[in-house]
């Protein structure tokens, strides 16, 4: 795209006809076993795209009910409060808590969503086989790979406040079905991420 | 490529699972979103009065203590300012079973009272709403309409799913009873006052009771609810009886009801509920008594008895000014209503009167009452008279006559030996205005009782005797103490009965008075110039006897004296005779000396009370019946010789002073008068002892003096001032002796030397300064006077009749009192006589061995300042 011009010639595993094993990254000459561990090489994943697809699907799907369902009811003595993610945000927004405001908004709202974006982004540059510097393609992978994790914080959170908030009629906290959903959520991104073969942005790559 | 490229093997089935991953996931999410949008629930309106404490999503929409939803949003009601719309949103689940018409939706907010701590569950919380549908089952739910508008109410509803019955109960007067009242059967709680409300007519108020479904069948249609008030205290002379329900009930109240036999009840059947216990048995129809005055009777709680029965209270007073009579509504028992009918007689029973038979004391208690008497063959009547006292008695009417009406009350009672006899019917003035009538009623039974020896008297009130042989307190019963009420004696009843007024004595003493006097005793009419122990009632003594009585006195106009109307027994009578002497005998006679101290008194009531004794020396006969009466024994003897004693100065002499010769006593100061500034003493003195009253006598008084020689006359610092005779025995005795202020020598009668020594100064010399012989006191100074030009002191010394012979002519007196100190280049000497000289002074005499004759009587010397050496040398051996 605007880098299009500067694009340098990149060496691959296909153009160095080697195929990279997933289990120990050794790079193997052309062979359907590994010559160091013995695992089944692939040159290129199979099914890496369609499964990818899946999970990114399915997460979207579930991001809906993530933030707009219950994901956790606190119960005081005042009486029952649910609240969505977002109510939380809101909640420690209000309470002038700009940090954990921050943090839940960013690792429960923006990253799950920048993730399926993200991965939606990658399939779109696999698909429309745009070419994009290699090193911003990766960028982007290990960064949904490497914050991706985080996004459980939420279900972190609720799972530590059900468990520590037990007063009884003073307050207890119960999880709704939100949670699912949201953990849904991550959990496809997760194996959405997972079942992206990073080796398909190489492609590209040789092609310019 | 490379051309050994080896085929692919694509295992091509696999990849249409893949895509079952997102439609899976689609299917879940949406299954998820559509399951929380489906259960989310539905709003309704609820429109309430008071909003506050309602937070958003919080305030929470009750069932049972469950929440079946929230509050969503809280807005100004637009039709009518003064209420608050809340938009509930109500869960899923609960929408078919609640929100259908019917269904009542109340604010709860904490409730603390007496009965009932409530809606404690909002205490923390704050308030929330409360939803209950309008029947207790779904099939009965499902005809109804379903409603989303409700209009809160302003406390809980009857709660549809308690099991019980559902009564309703309706009163018109006050009920105290509120909700949570329990309702009680036998002290058991069968339900609870679950609503009360005021009618439409805002008269009547409406309880709804819930009876627990096990007690139902305990309601009859003839049963009768009232509300108890937990404590109900009875007191009676019987004791006081305090009854309290269970714990609630004292504080809150209750309802309790009967169950007589009857057919029970439907559910929401209307009783009535009373006012207490008694209500319900009360008459419809009320009786009225008419009478002058209200009588302090109270509203509701003097009641109306018949033979002691409690049979009606007083429901209302109402005092018609126009008219100035009250009436009195009485509520009547129903079971003895027919008895207030034309044979009846109302009138009422005064407690303030003080005791009345048995039933009074409770009228103490109780207050007023009003009793009446009746029989059944009347004929029905409502409309009465109240009398002021009970019907009359039929019996014998006797007319007192009293100078006042003491305490005696129309009704107080007329007692015969404490038994109740008669009654006062009337008490009235007298035409004369000096006298009041008091009409009595006799008892027809009794009236033999009374006949012409009738005395009577009033016993009201407490009569108390008080003298030393005891106290008697006459207080007849306690009825008439309280009461008031006459008795009456009679002495003999073989008398006729023809009178029919007579007089009321004041008192039962008054009576025994009269009839003492009666019994045959003598009169005796003393004069006396003093009322002494005159007094009425005082005792007559004869030894120490008492024999008589004072009965009266009275001033005798021309002799200024007192007359005292005695009376002597009569079997007593044959000691008095013409030589009878009366004295006073009251008082004690005391006999304080250092030695002993005697106490000689007449009896010991007539110490208190004054009394008269007598005394008869000879025999003889009585033809007078007027004595004097003396003063004390003492002057009763006849032949105690007066003495009038002149003194400028009392000093401490007063009547009964004793009058000393020798320190016996021969006599007592029985008056003292006054002459020209000069006290007169008149002394009676004991004739044995008139001869030492002589001319030369020597009379002084004594009183207590302190010195450094010691106390003198501590007896009369006892016993009061005495006045000392001194002198000696002479044929002709005088009536009139001055009293000298200064005591004589104590040597003034005695034999002795008397000589006088002539000083230049007293130095320490003082009367009763002793005379030393060889440091032997021989003698005392009896005088010192200052010789007629002051040029000198003339000492006059007595000298003992066994010492006289030392004096001689030549003998020289000097000075021993004082120190005599002597310095000398040897030393220091110091000379003292004894002790008392060195204090008192006193005179040393020495008497040379040629003595000379013996010192004539008078004889005059020279005091020496002091001894010459030579003089204290001398020991001569005297000759007597």
């Amino acid at each position: 795209m605007m880098f299009g011009g500067k694009l340098k010639k990149v060496i691959t595993d296909i153009s160095s006809e080697t195929i990279l094993c997933d289990t120990c990254n050794t790079l193997n000459s052309q062979s359907d076993v590994c010559s160091l561990c013995g695992s089944k090489i692939h040159q290129r994943t199979p099914y890496s795209v369609a499964l990818t697809w899946a999970f990114i699907l399915s997460a979207t799907f579930f991001l809906i009910p993530a933030n707009t369902l219950i994901i956790m009811t606190v119960y005081t003595y005042e009486g029952a409060e649910p609240g969505t993610i977002m109510d939380g945000v809101i909640y420690f927004f209000y309470d002038k808590a700009y940090h954990i405001a921050f943090i839940i908004f960013f690792f429960s709202i923006v990253v799950p969503i920048m993730k399926i974006v993200v991965l939606y982004y990658l399939l779109y540059i696999i698909h429309t086989k745009k070419a994009v510097a290699l090193h911003r393609k990766m960028f982007y992978y290990k960064l949904i790979h490497f914050i991706g994790k985080w996004s459980v914080l939420d279900i972190f959170v609720v799972g530590i406040m059900i468990g520590l908030v037990q007063f009884q009629s003073i307050g207890h906290v119960t999880a709704g079905s939100g949670v699912t959903a949201f953990a849904m959520v991550v959990l496809l991104t997760i194996f959405a991420t997972f079942s992206f073969d990073t080796r398909l942005l190489w492609d590209k790559a040789t092609d310019e | 490529m490379s051309e050994i490229q080896q085929p692919k093997i694509k295992k091509k089935g696999a990849i249409w699972i893949i895509w079952l991953i997102p439609i899976i996931a689609f299917i879940f999410a949406s299954w998820m979103s559509f399951d929380y949008f489906k259960n989310s629930g539905e709003d309704i309106i609820v429109t309430v009065d008071d909003a506050s404490g309602f937070i958003l999503k919080k305030t929470p929409l009750s069932y049972k203590g469950v929440s079946v939803g929230s509050v969503k949003s809280i807005e100004i009601n637009q039709d009518d300012f003064s209420k608050i719309d809340v938009t509930v949103r109500v869960e899923k689940h609960a929408i078919d079973s609640l929100l259908r018409e019917g269904t009542k939706i109340w604010r709860v907010s904490p409730k603390l009272s007496l009965t009932e701590v409530s809606g404690l569950s909002s205490m923390l919380p704050g308030p929330y709403l409360e939803i209950m549908p309008a029947v207790p089952n779904l099939e009965m739910l499902k005809s109804l309409p379903k409603q989303t508008v409700f209009t809160a109410l302003n406390e809980a509803p009857e709660n549809v799913f308690k099991k019980g019955m559902l009564l309703y109960l309706e009163s018109k007067s006050k009920i105290s009873a509120s909700a949570g009242t329990p309702i009680l059967y036998n002290k058991q709680i069968v339900g609870k006052v679950v609503k009360k409300v005021l009618k439409d007519d805002y008269e009547t108020s409406r309880l709804s009771l819930l009876i627990k479904k096990k007690y139902v069948t305990l309601i009859k249609d003839t049963s009768t609810f009232h509300e108890i008030s937990g404590l109900d205290i009875k007191a009676s002379l019987s004791g006081v009886k305090i009854k309290m329900d269970s714990l609630s009930t004292l504080v809150a109240g209750g309802i309790s009801f009967d169950s007589p036999p009857g057919k029970s009840v439907e559910e929401k059947h209307i009783f009535k509920l009373y006012e207490n216990a008694h209500a319900p048995l009360i008459s419809e129809k009320d009786v009225v008594l008419n009478s002058d005055q209200a009588h302090e009777l109270n509203i509701g709680e003097s009641k109306v008895y018949f033979k002691g029965v409690e049979v009606g209270f007083v429901k209302d007073l109402d005092f018609n000014i126009e008219e100035g009579s009250t009436k009195i509504f009485i509520s009547f028992d129903k079971k003895y209503r027919h008895l207030a009918n034309s044979s009846a007689y109302f009138w009422i029973v005064k407690p303030e009167l003080g005791f009345n038979k048995i039933n009074g004391l409770d009228a103490i208690v109780k207050g007023k009452y009003i009793t009446f008497s009746a029989n059944k063959h009347g004929v029905d009547q409502s409309e009465f008279l109240l009398h002021n006292h009970a019907p009359t008695i039929k019996g014998k009417r006797i007319l007192l006559s009293a100078p006042d009406a003491g305490s005696l009350k129309v009704g107080g009672a007329l007692f015969y030996k404490n038994l109740e006899v008669g009654v006062i019917e009337s008490i009235k003035l007298h035409n004369d205005k000096q006298q009041v009538n008091i009409s009595l009623k006799i008892f027809q039974k009794y009236r033999s009782l009374v006949n012409d020896s009738t005395l009577f008297y009033n016993s009201s009130g407490v009569e108390i005797d008080a003298s030393l042989a005891g106290v008697k307190v006459n207080i007849g019963s306690l009825e008439n103490t309280l009461r008031g009420g006459i008795s009456f004696q009679t002495a003999d009843f073989s008398q006729k009965s023809d009178r029919s007024s007579f007089i009321l004595h004041v008192s039962k003493s008054e009576i025994d008075d009269i009839l003492y006097r009666n019994s045959g005793g003598m009169h005796i009419y003393l004069s006396s110039a003093t009322m002494g122990s005159i007094k009425s009632g005082a005792p007559i003594l004869y030894k120490k006897i008492p024999v008589g009585k004072v009965l009266s006195y009275s001033l005798d106009h021309s002799s200024k004296n007192i007359i005292a109307d005695i009376y002597i027994e009569k079997k007593y009578t044959s000691y008095v005779n013409n030589s009878t002497k009366f004295y006073n005998a009251s008082g004690v006679e005391a006999k304080i000396s250092l030695g002993e101290i005697a106490v000689n008194t007449e009896s010991l009531s007539s110490m208190m009370s004054g009394g008269i004794a007598f005394y008869t020396p000879d025999i003889g006969t009585l033809t007078r019946d007027d004595f004097e009466l003396y003063n004390s024994y003492d002057e009763a003897q006849e032949d105690m010789t007066e003495v009038i004693f002149s003194v400028p100065k009392l000093s401490g002499i007063k009547v009964g002073s004793r009058i000393h010769y020798n320190e016996m006593e021969i006599g007592k100061i029985a008056s003292i008068g006054m002459h020209d500034e000069t006290f007169e003493l008149k002394g009676l003195v004991d004739p044995r002892y008139k001869h030492y009253i002589c001319q030369d006598a020597y009379v002084w008084t004594e009183s207590v003096s302190v010195s450094i020689n010691g106390v003198k006359n501590l007896e009369s610092a006892l016993r009061g001032s005495v006045i000392k005779l001194s002198g000696n025995y002479c044929k002709k005795a005088v009536e009139e002796l001055p009293i000298m202020s200064t005591p004589p020598s104590p040597h003034f009668s005695d034999e002795g030397l008397r000589v006088t020594l002539r000083a230049r100064r007293l130095g320490s010399l003082n009367v009763g300064s002793p005379l030393f012989y060889r440091q032997i006191q021989i003698g005392t100074v009896e005088k010192i006077n200052l010789v007629d030009d002051a040029s000198a002191v003339d000492i006059e010394l007595f000298i003992k009749e066994e010492f006289a012979y030392i004096i001689r002519n030549n003998s020289k007196f000097y000075y021993a009192g004082g120190l005599g100190v002597e310095i000398s280049l040897t030393g220091m000497k110091v000379k003292t006589e004894t002790l008392s000289t060195l204090m008192q002074g006193g005179i040393n005499v020495v008497t040379p061995p040629e003595y000379t004759k013996k010192a004539k009587m008078h004889a005059r010397f020279f005091l020496n300042l002091s001894p010459d050496d030579a003089w204290l040398n001398w020991t001569p051996s005297i000759t007597k």
